[in-house]
């Protein structure tokens, strides 16, 4: 059963992840981009977050919200790296500091 | 006659975005683990859950956090934007505590407070986000006008 949460819930992460990075594509108001290019993330963005969400809905049934739910401390580290690393966005020592409580607090909810 | 400007965004704007979609986001995951366990039987791929009212409304409050969640991204940075909205954390363990009768530890209620004062390190940070924008406004795309035929 948790080889289940394990595997499906990695998957429904990845769509997410997925899922974000094109919808902030679509929805940056700063980029240049045709409308043609904004629809078409929207729309695989649309996909992947369907994904994630069925996943997400058949997990609830199986397991407790609160186990379920830690999942996405995974999530919050990978779109916080993409952010830097692909859309260039500027993170300030503050903002580390509080990603850092948050991702600590997060990571103590998960395993407490 | 002087043409009337645009108004500007309220500064908060981006924040109230954010923490509306917060509150649809934990809410629609109270429904939606109600629909799931009124029905009997589910497979990984939820979609018999669709069957109760519950998951109906869940999935309105998904859509209604959806669209903040959208208009919120087009200037905040993804990665404060998402950990903002990590906030469920908190929100998610204290409805569950209160409405599904789950167990919260002391171990858990010290992570809901780290979770807590980061939020409340990022809130400047969010804000600023609108004042920004401001400060530099977005690329307009322009499409090309339509030629003018003039009648001979």
């Amino acid at each position: 059963m948790m080889t289940n949460l394990l595997i499906f819930g990695t998957i429904a992460e990845i769509a997410l992840v997925i899922g974000q990075l094109l919808l902030k594509r679509a929805m940056h108001a700063g980029r240049q981009a045709t409308k043609a290019n904004r629809i078409s993330h929207f729309i695989i963005s649309i996909a992947a977050q369907t994904i994630y969400f069925f996943l997400w809905l058949g997990l609830l049934h199986d397991y407790p919200l609160s186990s379920v739910y830690p999942f996405d401390a995974g999530a919050a580290i990978l779109l916080v790296l993409a952010g830097v690393f692909l859309f260039k966005e500027r993170m300030t020592v503050r903002g580390s500091v509080a990603i850092l409580f948050i991702l600590t607090g997060l990571a103590i909810i998960s395993f407490s | 006659m002087k043409p009337s400007l645009p108004t500007p965004p309220h500064p908060m704007r981006n924040l109230m975005l954010l923490i509306l979609n917060m509150l649809c986001v934990a809410a629609s995951e109270i429904f939606l683990t109600m629909g799931a366990k009124e029905t009997t039987h589910v497979a990984i791929f939820g979609v018999a859950a669709m069957s109760s009212m519950m998951t109906v409304v869940g999935i309105g409050l998904q859509i209604a956090g959806f669209i903040c969640w959208m208009l919120a991204l087009r200037t905040v940075p993804l990665g404060l934007a998402y950990n903002f909205t990590c906030a469920n954390q908190v929100l998610v363990p204290i409805t569950a505590w209160l409405f599904l009768n789950e167990h919260v530890s002391p171990l858990k209620w010290l992570g809901i407070c780290l979770v807590v004062v980061g939020i409340a390190l990022l809130v400047p940070l969010i804000v600023e986000t609108e004042v920004q924008l401001d400060a530099e406004p977005a690329s307009v795309e322009v499409e090309p006008a339509p030629v003018a035929v003039m009648a001979e």
